[in-house]
Parts: C-alpha cells; structure tokens; sequence
C-alpha cells in the first residue's frame, strides 16, 4: 500500500450576473513516488463529470461542488492504492513551498497541511485486526 | 566524528566538495569556495574551457551597492581570469538575463526579492538544486528588479573594462523543460505580471484603439489577449537582452538558451520524492541540442549524473559542442577537427503549433531514420546566406511561410538546396507565387499520388518538395513513415541505418577530413549510450560509402568487425564511440 495521495486544488470564482460561483480545479495529483500518471487523474475525473467538462483539460478536471471533488479524490487514491487522500488548496501548498529551504522541510511541512479522508470502500480500509490493535 | 568533514567522492575523480564548486558541464561556482582555492580547484577541472556565470546576488546584496574586489576577495573576478590564464584555460562568463535556478532567489539580490513568480497553476515557482537546497523565483516583471538590473549590468561592465577583462562574454536565459516544450524562467503569471500587463493594455488602448478592440468591446477577445501577453511578455524580455548588449555592446557574445533539466514544476515533484531516472534527462540532452540550446545537469544529483545523463554530458556537451556553441570562428586550425552535431534538416516550426510535424509523421520518420540528426528552429525568421552550406533540407510548414519567407526559401533552393513544404494551413496567396515562381522559370514539375499529392522540382542540385500534410493526418503511423521516406529518398541522403534497441540513445557528429583524411569526404562519429539496466547489443551494417575508420570502445563492452558489419555488446550504463570516414 502506497502512502497518501496528496490533491493540490485552486479555487476558482466565476461571477455570474450577481452571484459568485465557485469551482475547484485540481492543478497537481502526487503520491510519494511523484505525479500520478495523468491517465489516472482522468478515469477518475470521468465517473464524476461528463465528457464535455473534460475536453479542454481533462488532466486538471474542474469541479463545482466541493463533495464531488473529494470523491474524486478518493476514487483516484483507489486507483493508485493509496492508503488515504489529502486535499491542498494551491495557498497551503505555495505555503509550505515558501517555508521550506530544503527538501526535508518541504517534505516535513507537507505532511502538516490538508485534510485527509479515507474511503470506507477503501482496499486500505483497516479490516477488523486493524481496527482492535490500532 | 573526527572534528572535520570527509570529502567522498562522487565519481569522475571529483569530491563531493568539487561537485558543489563545479556542478557540471565544467560550470565554475567561485562564491562557492575561498579565492585562495580558486588555482587548485579550477586545474581538476577537465578540459579547457570553465564556464562562468556571474552571481549578482553575490556581488550585491542589496541591488544598490556591488562589491567587485572591493571587500570580498571571492568577487575578484579579475583574479579569477588571470588564475586561469596561468592554467591555460578559458573563461567565458555568463551572465544572466532571467532569473536561474540554482542560487537563492533565483540569483536576484535579497532585497529585491519580493514578488514570487507564479507558474500557470498558480503554484510558487521553484526548483532543487544538487544539494537539495530550494530555490524560489522572484517575478522578473517586477520594475525595481529590472532597474536594479540595469544599474548592476553598468557596474559590471564598469568593472570588466577598468580591469580590461578580456574573457568571452555571453548572456544567457534559464529554461526548464515541460513536455518538450522550453519555458523561459522569465515566465510569471503573479499579480505583478498581471498589473504590469494591464498597464501595458491601457498604454496599447491608448495607441492602437482599434487593433484591441475592434468589436467595440470593452475586454479584447481571448486570442487578442493572449497574443497582447506573449507581445508584453517578449518586450520585457528585449528589455532584459537589449539592456546588456546595449551595455557590453560588441564585447557580448550574444544570447544563448540554457535549459536547467530538472528545474520544471513537475520536476520538483519527482526531485523532492527521488523519483527522477537518469534516462529521462538523457533524452531532455538531445532534444535541447536540436534546438540550438545549452543543456545544463547542475540541478541534479552527483548520484545521478554517474549513469547515462553524465555519459551523455562528458561525451556530447563538455568540450566539443560547448566550444561550437560558444566560440565558433576563435580556434583556427582547431576548427577542422572539431565535431558538430549532424543534421540533415532544418525544421522551421512555431512555437505555437509545435505538433505540426507530430501529426503529419515527419518527427517519427526522422526518429526511425534519423535519430536527433535534425535542428527545429523556432518562431525564427530564415534568412538565406549564399556562403550557407546547402547539404541540410529545409522543412517549412505553410502556415509559417509569408511572402519574404518564401523568397528566402526559394533562394536556397536556387542555389542547390533541398526544400520540403507541408502547405497545409498555407495562404492563397503565397501558394500563387509559388506557382508563378515555377511558370517564370519554366520548371517542370513532377506531380506523384502517394496519399497525398507531392509535387517534386529538381534544378541542379536543387529540390523542391510540396505536400499536403493534413491529407495525412487520418493515415496509419506506418503509412506516413513509408510517405516520408519516400521523399527524403529524393534528396540522397548518405546515412547509416540503425536500429536502437530500447533504452539506447545514440547521437551523430561530424568533421570535415584533415590532411592525413583526404580520401573521406567528411568523418562522422556515432556515440552510442546505454540508458538501461540491461546489456544491449547492436548490429549495424555499412552502406558501400561508410568506412569504420575509429572505434572507441571501452572494455569490457564488446565490439566484432566484419565486412560492413558492427556487432557491438554494450553494457548497462556503458557507452561507446565509432568514427566512419564517408567516401563521396
């Protein structure tokens, strides 16, 4: 089993006549072993949005809801066997980006930032050992 | 443990300690160590050139005052030329016109370094060095950056003259590679970008009121705003190169192109996990050495640069092409025996349709047949010098051709060289005179159906190809390989077929003959590298006008010469050299 999957978004807002409307685009997808095969990022991207959303960039698939984006995420840890999924907003990644001098730090200052989910589907999902002893 | 630090060696005879001061391809970083050491650091270094880049940030902390053998014995760069002088090397500087990737701020004095450069996700841009070590880039679009710059360039060449300083100078923008496309470290999508942008849009609305909005509307569309950023993103870079040729005036060389591998984004990701292989760099090599550029490894781990991306770089950068990169024209007599890269064609592409020559098959004909023995000239205008050799064939897409273009074009061919046209996307217009070039000179024209309809004209040695690419786009891979074959076999090229085996990279060089040579033409050197974790081997068969006149390969890699044929065995991570006299 692989370590999380980490999920790297931008809020996007979209003024419509009055109203705001906020979208969330997934701008990186990587676990520890670097940037998941783009492939991955779309087979997910399509079980929740139709062909059309995906022609321009189907690698940075844009979401409208927040829900839909977090189960993205977790179909996509899935898919890369990860053991959960952390979403970043791009700021909490330019943050710890700009704290860190050094690959250790960067690394360090990763693990300390997101929100994490675990699929209760999840191939990772502790069985009932796991559950007793941890 | 023992009170002082172990030197370990990194491989190459280097010590760790050296791969920090000279990171490669004969890069000397002289902040990096004590001006005492400069003699004794720079005679380990292999070759005869030391590259030089000048650190601005070093010599002037806050963008205000410099320090050029003022203070710092490390800034005396004057010492550092006549150091290398004595040794009978030869210091080229470098001095940047973007920000670079392997110093702190992206080189930028700390002072300065306010506005982070965005990339075009929003993401902070930065990269690893060899040591680990992060870099942030700092918005060259930002104004107190680039007068800062300016004053820094005058105290520079202030300095370089009073000491007459005599080293070649050149001027050099930083690169990283995405998806085999160059960008430019100049490239920022930050708010400083986008205030200066809309400045630059309201000076534009000013002047030019209907080209932006011809619509009457009060944002241009799309594409005109796309093209208004490329057209304000190329001003500050001219403002950038103009200021120091502007500055240095004759004594700069010129500007050349340096992409760091990697230094992209996404190579942040797989440098910060560990997960970068040594063959995928040694392909970035190739790629950027048809495109004119200068690769550059400093970014990446000694560990890694002892596998193929090092072979590659000792074999293909370091010496040879650096020096016919550098100082074409300064070593008379020497200029004979040194190789340059083989290239049968010249690609004039645009950087905005960089898949023209994917789609229509030419690049993955070229790979098959010729692998990396072209040159791709981007958004370049060709100009046509009647000194020019006409052994290379120019290949043009129609979209790129305007009416001076084609002149230029059609003068090669005159002269005897070998055109190749895709007229898709072509103007009615310039098609016109390309007819009415072929009726004012009575040529005659050869019209063949293979796919698509070629039209061939040959005078003398001339050849002009005219095909209709995008009649191609729906055929088989294959088919389009057995099109484009068919018409380099019109232009008789001389090449030796190979075939790579995978995780193989091989690259072509050539010399002209020297006196004890007379009887070849040309000699041609084949370097073959092993990117794998397996043994490969090779078989290569000679054409009649190919002698095997050098090998150069190292045991226990293997070599076997019949009668026009090589078996090779190569190692992992192994490479080998052959040199072929070709007859005319």
């Amino acid at each position: 089993m692989k370590s999380d999957l980490i999920i790297v978004y931008s809020n996007i807002d979209n003024s419509k006549e009055l109203s705001i409307l906020r979208s969330y685009q997934v701008v990186d997808v990587f676990t520890d072993s670097g940037p998941i095969d783009s492939m991955l990022i779309e087979q997910s991207a399509a079980r929740f949005l139709s062909e059309e959303d995906l022609v321009t960039d189907p690698a940075h698939p844009i979401f409208n809801e927040m829900d839909v984006l977090k189960n993205f995420a977790l179909d996509c840890a899935d898919n890369c066997q990860s053991s959960g999924v952390r979403l970043l907003t791009i700021e909490q990644m330019n943050q710890v980006i700009l704290n860190a001098n050094h690959i250790s730090e960067f690394l360090n200052g990763l693990n300390q930032v997101g929100v994490r989910s675990v699929s209760e589907n999840s191939k990772s999902a502790k069985g009932i050992w796991g559950k007793i002893f941890n | 443990m023992f009170g002082f630090e172990m030197e370990v060696s990194s491989g190459q005879g280097l010590t760790r300690d050296d791969d920090r001061i000279f990171p490669g391809e004969n890069w000397f970083f002289y902040w990096k160590t004590s001006a005492s050491l400069w003699q004794s650091k720079m005679a380990q270094c292999p070759g005869a050139q030391i590259i030089v880049p000048i650190n601005w940030s070093f010599h002037s902390e806050t963008g205000e005052s410099y320090d050029f053998a003022h203070h710092r014995p490390e800034t005396h760069l004057k010492k550092l030329c006549d150091l290398a002088k004595e040794l009978g090397k030869e210091v080229i500087f470098l001095v940047p016109v973007s920000p670079v990737p392997y110093a702190p701020n992206g080189g930028i004095p700390h002072l300065l370094a306010r506005n982070h450069s965005l990339t075009h996700d929003g993401m902070v841009l930065s990269t690893v060095d060899q040591e680990e070590a992060i870099h942030k880039i700092y918005s060259f679009f930002d104004t107190r950056v680039f007068q800062a710059y300016a004053r820094f360039i005058r105290a520079l060449y202030r300095y370089f003259h009073e000491n007459s300083i005599d080293s070649l100078i050149w001027g050099f923008e930083s690169f990283y590679l995405s998806n085999n496309k160059m960008v430019s470290l100049l490239e920022d999508h930050s708010k400083v970008f986008e205030q200066n942008f809309a400045r630059f849009m309201d000076a534009k609305k000013d002047t030019e009121k209907e080209k932006i909005s011809e619509t009457g509307a009060i944002k241009p569309r799309p594409e005109q705003e796309r093209a208004l950023r490329k057209e304000f993103f190329e001003t500050i870079r001219n403002f950038y190169h103009k200021e120091l040729k502007n500055i240095f005036g004759q004594y700069v060389e010129g500007i050349v192109n340096v992409p760091f591998l990697g230094a992209s984004p996404r190579d942040f990701l797989m440098r910060v996990y560990k997960q970068e292989s040594s063959a995928y760099y040694a392909r970035q090599i190739l790629f950027c050495m048809t495109r004119n550029t200068m690769p550059s490894t400093i970014l990446l781990p000694a560990t890694l640069k002892q596998k193929s991306v090092g072979m590659l770089t000792k074999e293909l950068i370091v010496g040879n092409y650096t020096k016919w990169l550098l100082s074409p024209g300064r070593y008379e007599g020497e200029e004979v025996s040194l190789y340059r890269p083989m290239r049968f064609f010249k690609i004039l592409s645009r950087a905005d349709s960089l898949d023209f020559w994917v789609k229509n098959g030419v690049m993955h004909c070229l790979f098959q047949n010729y692998p990396w023995c072209f040159e791709e000239r981007l958004d370049e205008r060709y100009l046509f010098n009647e000194e020019e050799d006409t052994r290379q064939i120019l290949m043009i897409g129609g979209k790129t051709l305007d009416q001076n273009h084609l002149h230029q074009i059609l003068k090669y061919f005159m002269a005897g060289g070998g055109v190749i046209i895709d007229r898709s996307g072509i103007e009615l217009n310039i098609l016109k005179k390309i007819e009415l070039f072929l009726m004012e000179n009575s040529l005659k024209v050869e019209r063949v159906q293979f796919l698509t309809t070629i039209h061939h004209i040959a005078l003398g040695d001339g050849r002009l190809v005219v095909v209709d690419g995008s009649q191609l786009s729906e055929a088989k891979a294959e088919e389009k390989t057995a099109f484009w074959e068919k018409i380099y076999s019109l232009f008789g090229i001389k090449n030796i077929h190979l075939d790579i085996p995978e995780g193989m990279e091989c690259f072509w060089r050539v010399r002209n003959s020297i006196s004890n040579e007379l009887k070849y033409e040309e000699v041609r050197k084949l370097s073959l590298f092993n990117s794998s974790s397996y043994k490969r081997n090779m078989v290569i068969q000679l054409p009649k006008s190919f002698v095997l006149s050098k090998s150069l390969v190292e045991t226990p890699n293997q070599i076997k010469t019949k009668p026009g044929v090589i078996e090779l065995e190569l190692l992992p991570h192994k490479s080998a050299s052959l040199e072929f006299g070709v007859f005319s």
